[in-house]
């Protein structure tokens, strides 16, 4: 059997179900009538009940036509529904009969029960459609849904609680509990067997499934195997009906998965309540799942936003953590490391705005992955720099030594960047790193609508100023960071700077390489000076803050290496001070860093146009 | 008392209907299939006919036909009864000579009406 002709053998199956128990019910009631005085002693009226049973009786047999049709039956579906409206009058007629004919209180309401089944089951029969353009078997959910739509009985009530599956392989007894439910306002689906329970529990997913125990091929104990084992399945609560008295059966029900155990016959009053109940609960379990989902979806969030700059193990200890993202700051000790790009202000001026965000974007990229692989926490990026924790949200012993071993892999990796900058026609460029190491209060910072992991204090401050000393491809280090570290440090020149805001000068380290476990070197082989045969005349101003223009000093250039510049100046020139040279179209920057002897400093350049250059005799190439 | 005969194969059915109409003081005749509908119409002519569709032997169709055809018996009304209720089964009916027609199951006061209108129409 196809696929599509299993679906429309159990489209046909549930039709015919839903055809059933409005017949079923009107044979009930006609049961319960005979057993009324005032029918049983009056033999006309007995005449007249026991032809409506009849003719319920044969309506139901007319329905078993329906297993054998096909989507071509259509002229079966019209005879069908030819004899059935004949034998629904009947119904109708002699009900109506019967109405006046009796005025026992009790009987005329089972009579007017009849009256309402029969009118039910015309409803329904009128909109059995084999499922023209073959809807039914594209759509077959929304085909048996649309059925299912159908057990609504209360043609007053608008909406209906909530859908029960009535699973009972016993045709009177399933029909009656239907009846039952039905009266109480509740969607009815019936299955007749196991196998049929499980196919609509996955296609229709009832509120709720009332499972008989005793059942052919696949008793109710199977079933609730199967549901347990299965996710979807699981949630919907399953109330066990069982004509065995025995405690035992009820507490095995119940471990297998079952939410209630109720005894046939089955008496309306606790019925109402058990389903009300596990209704109930499963309510609480359905806005329960939404809330996970919702956390879930939250912690998904959370990973995303922070995962662009914590490592992953972080944010999971965070996740984990359930205070780890109150508000709120601790004082803790960490190091501190400040990078940015050297030059960059005069060089984003050269750049039109997308290969500004392209060069970042590339820079930021390459700066990031070397940050998560020392585990260190992006605190923010600040234009062209980078503010990076170790120590905080999570602190570790090693935290010093991991930061200076980034910071020298920071280096190593702008060639990375420059590669992709030359690919992108892009400038090349070259950054400075400063590290320091001391408390700092650490939390999540800002307001409840907006706020972030950050660290600040006096030691964030004095980081930029280290850094702000160092000129491209430098590493700067504070007493305190090379004080904490365990790890051996190459250490290049000690300069002595006087920082604001750390009194006496304070002797900062350059930081050429570390050693085991990282082994991380720059390649800095110091070139050689190579003389001009006449001195180059300069004039710089030195800078206050970003602007130029505050105190003038003229040097002769007499030599270069690299970006250095060999520079006397008969004035005494301030060292770590950055400074701009004067005279060309596009302004140029340096930095004055180091005094070689008296009246002799080496002067680094942090961007020099072409016209410099040609000027200096150098090459374009900002290589070191 | 006006008489009504009702032509319908099914014995319930016609029990049924035959006691309803009665108890709203029409004198019914019964027939079990069309030729006998028509045979009763000649010997005593009713004030109407009640006509089921589907009989055996001689069809709704043909017994309207028949009737409307024959000068004696033109002039009794009839009432077409079906269970199809298909959109062109009404049209069919009054082509075939039908005065209206009802579907089954009946709704007796609506059939009632349709009894009435036509009853007062011929007197």
């Amino acid at each position: 059997m196809s696929n599509r002709d299993r679906i429309f053998k159990a489209y046909l199956d549930d039709q015919r179900q839903s055809l059933q128990a409005p017949l079923a019910s009107v044979q009930a009631f006609t049961e319960s009538l005979l057993e009324q005085a005032a029918i049983s002693q009056s033999p006309e009226l007995k005449a007249d009940v026991k032809k409506i049973a009849k003719a319920a009786v044969t309506m139901t047999e007319m329905l078993a036509s329906i297993s054998g049709f096909s989507q071509d039956s259509q002229t079966e579906l019209s005879r069908l529904r030819h004899d059935l409206r004949n034998a629904i009058g009947l119904v109708d007629g002699y009900g109506d009969m019967l109405l006046e004919d009796c005025d026992d209180e009790v009987a005329g309401d089972y009579i007017r029960q009849i009256r309402h089944q029969s009118r039910l089951f015309q409803g329904r029969l009128e909109q059995f459609s084999l499922g023209d353009d073959g809807k039914v078997a594209s759509d077959p959910i929304a085909a048996i849904f649309k059925s299912f739509k159908r057990g609504i009985i209360r043609d007053d009530l608008e909406h209906m609680a909530a859908s029960i599956l009535v699973v009972d392989d016993n045709d009177s007894s399933r029909d009656l509990l239907a009846h039952q439910l039905q009266r109480q306002n509740y969607m009815v689906i019936e299955a007749a067997s196991g196998a049929r329970c499980l196919e609509i529990m996955r296609s229709a997913e009832p509120d709720l499934v009332l499972l008989d125990l005793v059942m052919p091929d696949m008793n109710g104990y199977e079933v609730l195997q199967v549901i347990r084992a299965d996710e979807a399945l699981r949630r919907i609560p399953v109330v066990v009906v069982s004509g065995m008295q025995d405690e035992e059966g009820a507490v095995r029900c119940i471990d297998a998965g079952a939410s209630d155990y109720l005894l046939k016959p089955v008496n309306g009053t606790l019925l109402r309540a058990r389903i009300g109940a596990s209704l109930e609960a499963k309510r609480w379990r359905d806005r329960e799942r939404e809330y996970l989902a919702e956390l879930e979806k939250s912690q998904r969030f959370i990973r995303k936003i922070f995962g662009r700059y914590l490592s992953d193990e972080i944010v999971q200890r965070l996740l984990d953590d359930n205070d780890g993202l109150q508000l709120g700051g601790e004082l803790r000790q960490v190091t501190i490391l400040m990078a940015d790009i050297r030059g960059f202000s005069a060089l984003s001026q050269q750049l039109a705005p997308e290969q500004c965000v392209q060069l970042l974007n590339n820079y930021f990229a390459a700066m990031t992955e070397v940050i998560q692989r020392f585990r260190g926490t992006v605190d923010e990026f600040v234009g062209d720099g980078i503010l990076v924790i170790f120590g905080a949200p999570l602190s570790d012993n090693d935290d010093c030594d991991r930061a200076l071993a980034c910071a020298v892999a920071m280096q190593l990796a702008v060639e990375t960047v420059n590669e992709r900058n030359r690919a992108d026609d892009l400038p090349e460029i070259t950054i400075g790193i400063g590290l320091n190491t001391g408390d700092v209060v650490a939390g999540n910072i800002g307001s409840e609508l907006r706020s972030k992991y950050g660290v600040v204090g006096h030691n964030v401050n004095l980081t930029g100023r280290i850094e702000s000393c160092t000129v491209g491809g430098q590493i700067l280090a504070a007493p305190a960071t090379i004080a904490a570290s365990s790890v051996q440090v190459l250490a290049g020149r000690r300069i002595s700077v006087s920082l604001k805001g750390m009194g006496d000068a304070v002797m900062l380290t350059e930081v050429l390489g570390v050693g085991m476990p990282y082994d991380l070197l720059l390649n800095s082989a110091p070139e050689e000076w190579q003389s001009y045969k006449e001195n180059i005349s300069l004039t710089l101003s030195v800078m206050a803050g970003k602007r130029s223009g505050a105190k003038q000093f003229n040097v002769e250039v007499c030599a270069h290496a690299g970006e250095n510049l060999r520079v006397v100046s008969a004035e005494v020139l301030p060292v770590l001070v950055d400074v701009s040279i004067e005279g060309f179209d596009v302004a140029c920057y340096a930095k004055i860093t180091e005094q070689l002897s008296d009246g002799e400093y080496v002067l680094t350049l942090t961007s020099a146009n072409t016209q410099l250059r040609s000027l200096l005799q150098m090459n374009s190439s900002r290589g070191r | 008392m006006q008489t009504i005969l009702l032509v319908e194969d099914n014995e319930m059915n016609r029990d049924m209907l035959s006691r309803r109409l009665k108890r709203k003081g029409y004198e019914v005749l019964l027939a079990v299939d069309g030729q006998q509908g028509i045979d009763m119409c000649l010997q005593s002519p009713p004030a109407l006919m009640l006509l089921d569709m589907s009989l055996p032997v001689k069809d709704g169709w043909q017994v309207a036909r028949e009737m409307k055809a024959t000068p004696a018996l033109q002039h009794i009304p009839i009432i077409a009864l079906t269970a199809h209720a298909m959109a062109d089964d009404r049209q069919r009916a009054l082509l075939a000579g039908c005065d209206d027609y009802d579907t089954k199951p009946v709704d007796l006061p609506r059939l009632l009406g349709k009894i009435a209108h036509l009853l007062g129409a011929v007197e």
